[in-house]
């Protein structure tokens, strides 16, 4: 049976199964919870801004020598990621959003290809237009696989998109430029990986033994959204993405201060200079940090007089495929026993990169 | 309905047990074949020993200043090396330093100008990848031109500065007044000084790429003397002198420092004597590779002063004559009646200058000598005077003292009716411009800064003695450094 006619079929029998009034019903009930959320979330959210403004106008000029070194360098190193981030987050958010919201429904699937293999590749290359980070690609992904995408095609968009985007290329030139080839392997490897990727859960004979049953479950729901309009859909899709983002972000900039204020730099410069080593160290530090594909050039840029150029390019390729963040994020979707296959074999592809970078570079 | 048909399958991807095992087959290839990639990229890896990373040498310096330093970053800490394998070609001797990843090689002397250079260091041994590695780096040093003056208004033409290329080449006018007393040049930069009808001077600076002459403001009916630039920086310095007025005259031989700059703005930086206070100058020169000048007042008072950071001036003595430095260094040679005197402004030394004297005929007598090297070998000019029948005849000859006391010639003019009036060393010590003219030549009537009629410069290189170019003119650039 051709591909159109399995998800002409999926759609009748999914159709009749919609739960409709007890989903509005559901969704009506969440209305009101997220403005009542919203209203103290913002009230919170301004009480925090004044408090610290307060403590910014108010606090003599001596009361930060209380704290000491480390704990300055602290919250130096961690504001700075988090300044040098900011504006490429809400970029790939708005950008997200005006692919999302404003492009017809359909639009993309109508335009790819029939060719598998030619499929994967150009789902690959979407993040050129759906430059987000990675953990704005999850919810988009389970959207793409609502639609019709198999689940190895799905695998590839998500695995490719974060770092195959514009934000993330723009981000990798202006920290790295063309040196030691990092902005080239990144970019090579990143679609090299997520095809492979593709291309290997292509041939599973039953694609959705690899999404959880809850995801499945949520399947039957997927077209129960509240009617608004594409500007208050844009304004939900705002809060919903820097909602997500910015606990990510902040997180990961606090883990990056208090790496660089805690590890020894004897440490660091010892592991940097191993060419074996230092391409797992960093990704083992790619994957705790979880920090943004958008961002996370700025973030290494530190390290790049440190580590070897191989080690670079494993976090940068690593990083954006699999952390904590992004593994919380697709257990959600996928079940544990995929997600260990991908983390295997991305994290095999990725130290195999890096290795050949630092072989040639 | 399973589950399974909600979703679409790839086309190609089986059903059941034979599905199951051939995603299972390509799952485990794939992972196989990745392991055994990181396998054999971790042993080549360690197989290979430490690579260079990227160099950086300021190629620009090389050729005017010693001590210049190439800096090798390796791609991890360097353990160890094979110095004294270290192989520079052309030759030329380095010392070399480690520090953590980088090595530095520092060069003892200035490098010849337009020279590929090829730069091995063996036996490099990583912290981490113990198998020993040749590093190797190529860089090419930069060619030079030579600037002279053509003095012509005694027939009733204009004067020039021509540019002219070591390697061949035509020259080119870069500066033409009816009468020019001195020029320097410092990067696109021109400054000449003119000579105006009534005896007073003006500046000009030429941006040698739009070629249009401006004047520089000084005061008028002043005069200029021992206009030099830094070969280094980019500053001009001139002993500068204004007609009194009302009794009051504002420069009395001050030296005044240019800063030729984008951002300086052609400041004009006086430059102030021991006492802090206006002195008046009889001599000076820039300290290579530095923004300090040296200068001997009219008290010969001998002090060291940077023009830029406005530091106290340190004291050298009293000396009778500044003769210059070794070329390339800070190692300023003086001269007193009674011995010379070698100061390393690096560190503030003195000590005697000692040089093996060349054993020459009663008939010959000695001209000025020309430090080549921090050692004793030097150039000097030699004049021999027979007498042929009823006249005098002249023959000079520039030559090189090596630390024995060894002559060996450099050059000789090749009309025995010429004589050598003035040599000047490059930067680099690799060239001398030699300046003759024929014995019968007069002066050409210029009060400060006079010169020949009918001058030649002829560049030769002082290891071989080969000729290297001629232009016409006197005054050569390497005489105002």
């Amino acid at each position: 049976m051709s591909r159109p006619q399995l998800r002409d079929a999926r759609r009748d029998q999914r159709s009749p199964a919609r739960p409709h009034t007890s989903g509005r019903q559901h969704h009506h009930g969440a209305i009101e919870r997220p403005r009542g959320r919203a209203g103290l979330g913002l009230a919170l959210g301004l009480g925090l801004v004044l408090f610290f403004v307060g403590i910014r106008v108010f606090a003599p000029e001596a009361l930060g020598d209380l704290l000491s070194n480390t704990v300055q360098d602290f919250f130096t190193l961690s504001i700075s990621v988090i300044i040098e981030s900011l504006p490429f987050v809400f970029l790939g958010i708005l950008l997200s959003i005006g692919v999302q919201v404003w492009l017809p429904d359909g639009f993309l699937l109508r335009h790819l290809p029939k060719n598998a293999v030619v499929r994967r590749v150009t789902l690959s290359l979407l993040g050129v237009l759906l430059p987000v980070c990675e953990c704005g690609n999850v919810p988009l992904t389970r959207g793409l696989i609502l639609r019709g995408l198999t689940v190895g095609e799905s695998m590839t968009f998500l695995l490719a998109a974060p770092i195959l985007n514009p934000v993330t290329i723009i981000t990798t030139y202006q920290a790295f430029g063309w040196s030691d080839g990092i902005l080239v392997s990144r970019i090579l490897g990143g679609f090299v990986i997520a095809n492979l990727i593709g291309w290997i859960y292509s041939r599973h004979p039953s694609p959705m033994s690899l999404l959880t049953p809850k995801f499945q479950a949520s399947c039957a729901h997927a077209h129960d959204e509240v009617p608004a309009s594409r500007s208050r859909r844009s304004v939900d899709m705002f809060a919903k993405e820097t909602a997500a983002m910015m606990p990510a972000l902040f997180v990961g900039s606090a883990i990056a201060g208090l790496i660089q204020v805690t590890v020894s730099r004897d440490v660091l410069l010892t592991l940097g200079q191993n060419p074996i080593l230092s391409v797992f160290a960093l990704m083992a530090l790619a994957f705790v940090v979880a920090i943004c594909s958008n961002v996370d050039a700025f973030f290494i840029l530190a390290f790049g007089s440190t580590f070897m150029p191989g080690a670079i390019v494993a976090f940068l390729v690593f990083g954006p495929m699999i952390d904590v963040k992004m593994l919380a994020l697709m257990r959600t979707t996928f079940t544990a026993k995929t997600l260990v296959q991908v983390t295997v074999v991305v994290g095999l592809a990725s130290a195999a990169l890096g290795l050949a970078v630092n072989t040639l570079a | 309905m399973s589950s399974d048909e909600l979703l679409p399958a790839e086309p190609g991807a089986g059903s059941g047990a034979r599905g199951t095992s051939a995603f299972a087959r390509r799952l485990a290839g794939s992972i196989a074949v990745l392991a055994l990639a990181v396998g054999w990229l971790a042993f080549a890896n360690i197989a290979q020993g430490p690579r260079l990373n990227d160099a950086q040498l300021d190629v620009q310096r090389t050729t005017v200043l010693a001590g210049q330093k190439l800096t090798l970053e390796v791609n991890q800490s360097v353990a160890s090396l094979d110095e004294a394998g270290i192989v520079i070609e052309p030759e030329a001797a380095v010392t070399a330093e480690i520090d953590d990843r980088t090595i530095t090689l520092t060069f003892d002397a200035p490098l010849a100008h337009a020279t590929d250079y090829t730069v091995r260091v063996p036996g490099v041994v990583g912290a981490v990848q113990p198998t020993p590695a040749t590093l190797e780096y190529e860089f090419t040093t930069p060619g030079t031109d030579l600037y002279t003056l053509i003095r012509r208004s005694d027939r009733g033409e204009p004067d020039v500065v021509q540019r002219k290329p070591l390697d061949g080449g035509e020259p080119e006018t870069v500066f033409e007044a009816p009468r020019i007393q001195e020029f320097a040049h410092s990067g696109d930069l021109l400054l000449a000084v003119t000579i105006e009808d009534d005896g007073s001077n003006l500046l000009f600076v030429t941006d040698m790429r739009q070629g249009e002459p401006q004047q520089f403001g000084i005061p008028r009916g002043a005069s200029i003397r021992d206009l030099a630039v830094s070969t280094t920086n980019p500053l001009a310095a001139l002993v500068l002198s204004s007609p009194e007025i009302d009794g009051v005259r504002d420069f009395d031989r001050e030296l005044i420092a240019i800063d030729l700059s984008t951002n300086g703005g052609m400041e004009l930086l006086p430059v102030l004597g021991l006492d802090g206070e206006k002195s008046h100058v009889s001599s000076w020169m820039f300290v290579p590779g530095t923004t300090s000048v040296v200068v001997q007042d009219f008290e010969q008072s001998v002090f060291v002063v940077d023009v830029i950071a406005k530091q106290q001036p340190s004291p050298l003595g009293v000396h009778t004559e500044l003769r210059g430095f070794v070329p390339g260094t800070t190692q300023l040679i003086v001269a007193d009646p009674d011995r010379g005197v070698r100061f390393d402004l690096a560190d503030g030394s003195s000590t005697t200058l000692e040089l093996a004297s060349a054993d020459i005929a009663d008939h010959v007598y000695p001209g000025p000598i020309t430090m080549l090297d921090g050692r004793s070998r030097y150039l000097i000019s030699l004049v021999a005077a027979t007498v042929e029948g009823d006249r005098n005849v002249r023959s000079s000859v520039l030559a090189e003292v090596d630390d024995d006391g060894e002559l060996r010639e450099v050059f000789a003019p090749a009309d025995e009716a010429s004589l050598i009036r003035e040599y000047c060393v490059s930067p680099n010590a690799q060239f001398v411009a030699v300046a003759q003219s024929p014995q019968a030549g007069t002066v050409d009537g210029y009060r400060e800064n006079p010169g020949f009629t009918e001058m030649m410069t002829t560049v030769v290189e002082i290891a071989t003695g080969r000729t290297v170019m001629s232009a016409v003119g006197g005054f050569s650039e390497w005489c105002s450094d």
